[in-house]
């Protein structure tokens, strides 16, 4: 008889979400479903804004990756006022936005996924948290405090404010860089530089201890999806789109940002309020892609930074093509840091990078506008539709979880069939379908909002409803 | 927010959301103090939407911690003032992620830095969750008396500190 258990909700993660397991009459699992639980409908509400109010108004659909919504939406205004905003101002967005991946990345690695990685899959839930990285691990914990701290708060001596930074505007950004600001920035540079070089050689030394992981954390084969600069470098914040297969193809190459529509579309399902974007190429389901730090390590030709681009080659080295496993996106987050850093100082060091022309005035000039831009968790899309007035008739929003949904649902499945033993619920086996999830470090907060504690419950119920067995972490 | 290359022996964090009425009332307290101290380095006070991993260290630093937050669990309007006990342990998200919990700072800070100084905490009930920048009535008295409170300990921790 088919049974199902559902891990509700999913601990360590951004926002809410469950995992349901379908077993079969033979107790092996059959099916997998990632349900994103809450709804919020963001594309709806902001109709009838005007379009200068768009970059405040979408950072705060989210308080995690404000700055990736702040950047895609001013973008997207850029466009509609149809303006080249100075280039000063485009080299400061794009120390924010580093910034900002920076700072992300160090929490997902070192806060929410490295009790898994320090203490062990299997390791007592009341020793994998946190505190026991603190208590067993106490430098690398430090590390990663300081190093988002240095993240966090580069993004407030730019925008005034970690959360929700208002500096960023259509049309450029609304204040130079002043010398004081520039040397505050500069003095942090070198410490997180260390701390990034420090962990990868760590990370690199203990990778062997999660070959099984590895081999089996969506670990299958899928397009990936990013921007790359014209030279098909790392490219964050600006850039074309690129689309390449699971052999390592160019399958599409130097797509505007404008005509995204044209290669993606989004499916719905009746268990998830989060989209199901697709390649239209592939059709719904097959056209499944991943996006993120490990598409884009997969995407390029080459990074750009000297140190992470011998750390980059090392990394293409693991497999033949692309890095398939999503278990490596930790890998790969750990390169982008030391990248973020290593360009963070470059633009720095930029001869007009203190210019007081940083904002280009217009009023609406087109119809339509379209912002893509990486955030920490990859391709983030901003589309917008305006009247005469400047008054946003439509938006679509593709927000880089979203991306990766089918990605993670076809991972939970794989991790599950891997390590689920249907008639022993164990701890273990369980927190790796949710370390799955982690990998990709999803935030649902653009759909739902901020972390709380979260228990965890685990019921194994045949279709009648009836629990026939259960775990509860409080 | 003061800054100084001195150490500071007080640290004040008033936290919450200012958009969202009376959640915002830690930060309205903070404010208060922030002007009430200026001049003396001895005091920081931050004022920030939520408990955040980073300020472990900030913790640690000072001899004195006095967190300032809204309660939704208590009357409206009563203030109430504690001491945090550190967390060492726990399951789950819950103490360091993208937010922390007074104990989890507390916790963090001692783990990491040897020390989370004397950390208090005082919360205030509140009436209003709705959006709006001001506070309800009942919070907006209780603010005032949030404050003198506070200002009263932190005058008399910086007179038992110039003692020692």
């Amino acid at each position: 008889m088919a049974r199902e258990i559902e891990i509700n909700p999913i601990t360590r993660i951004e926002g809410h979400a469950k995992i349901t397991l379908t077993l079969d009459d033979a107790g092996a699992v059959s099916d997998a479903m990632f349900h994103v639980t809450q709804f919020r409908g963001f594309e709806k509400f902001c109709e009838g804004r005007p379009m200068t109010e768009m970059p405040s108004l979408m950072a705060r659909t989210c308080g995690i990756c404000p700055v990736s919504h702040l950047m895609a939406a001013s973008k997207a205004c850029d466009q509609l006022l149809a303006v080249n905003i100075p280039p000063t101002a485009d080299k400061l967005r794009r120390i924010m936005n580093l910034a900002q991946i920076v700072q992300s990345h160090a929490l997902s690695f070192f806060h929410l996924s490295s009790p898994d990685l320090l203490m062990g899959m299997d390791a007592d839930p009341a020793k994998r948290n946190i505190f026991g990285v603190l208590g067993e691990f106490p430098q690398l914990a430090r590390d990663g405090i300081r190093i988002r701290a240095i993240g966090q708060t580069i993004i407030e001596i730019l925008g005034g404010k970690r959360i929700h930074p208002a500096w960023t505007v259509p049309g450029g950004v609304n204040a130079p860089l002043s010398k004081e600001k520039h040397e505050k920035i500069s003095a942090m540079v070198p410490e997180a530089l260390e701390i990034a070089k420090r962990t990868l050689v760590w990370f690199k030394r203990n990778l062997h201890r999660f070959n099984a992981e590895a081999a089996s954390f969506g670990n299958f084969p899928t397009h990936f999806l990013g921007l790359v600069t014209p030279t098909g470098g790392l490219e964050h914040y600006d850039g074309l789109l690129r689309i390449v297969d699971a052999r390592g193809q160019v399958v599409e190459d130097m797509i505007p940002n404008e005509k995204y529509l044209d290669y993606i579309s989004e499916a719905v399902e009746p268990y998830s309020f989060m989209k199901f974007p697709y390649l239209k190429s592939l059709g719904y389901p097959d056209g499944i892609y991943r996006v993120g730090p490990l598409a884009r390590l997969n995407i390029i030709d080459h990074v750009g930074t000297p140190l992470a681009d011998q750390e980059w080659a090392e990394f293409r080295e693991m497999h033949r093509g692309p890095v398939l496993s999503s278990f490596h996106y930790h890998y790969a987050r750990l390169i982008e840091i030391l990248y973020g850093m290593e360009r963070i100082e470059e633009l720095l060091a930029d001869k007009d990078i203190m210019s007081v022309r940083v904002r280009a005035r217009a009023r609406p000039n087109r119809d339509e506008g379209v912002g893509v831009t990486e955030a920490p968790r990859g391709t983030i899309m901003h589309h917008y539709k305006i009247d005469a007035n400047g008054l946003v008739t439509w938006s679509n929003l593709i927000i880089a979880t979203g991306h990766n949904n089918l990605a993670m649902n076809r991972g939970v499945l794989q991790v599950a069939r891997h390590f689920v033993v249907a008639d022993k619920l164990q701890e273990g086996m369980l927190n790796r379908c949710e370390a799955l999830i982690r990998c990709y470090d999803p935030c649902l907060s653009c759909a739902t909002h901020a972390i709380g504690k979260m228990p965890l419950k685990i019921q194994l119920t045949r279709p009648g409803g009836e629990v026939v067995d259960e775990l509860v972490r409080d | 927010m003061n800054s100084s290359a001195i150490e500071p022996l007080v640290l004040i964090i008033g936290y919450g959301n200012t958009l969202r009425s009376d959640d915002g009332v830690g930060c309205v307290v903070a404010d208060r103090l922030a002007t009430r101290y200026a001049e003396d380095a001895r005091v920081v006070v931050e004022i920030r939407h939520q408990l955040l991993p980073e300020m472990a260290e900030a913790v640690a630093r000072a001899r004195w911690v006095m967190l300032i937050d809204a309660a939704a669990d208590a009357p409206a309007g009563s203030v109430d003032c504690r001491r945090v006990e550190p967390e060492t342990a726990g399951v789950g998200s819950g103490g360091l992620g993208h937010l922390t919990s007074p104990a989890g700072l507390a916790g963090a800070a001692g783990a990491l830095y040897g020390s989370a100084g004397d950390m208090w905490i005082t919360t205030i009930g509140g009436a209003c969750w709705d959006h709006g920048e001001s506070l309800s009535a009942a919070v907006s008295a209780a603010a005032d008396r949030a404050g003198t409170l506070i200002a009263a300990w932190v005058d008399d921790w910086l007179r038992r500190a110039s003692h020692a």
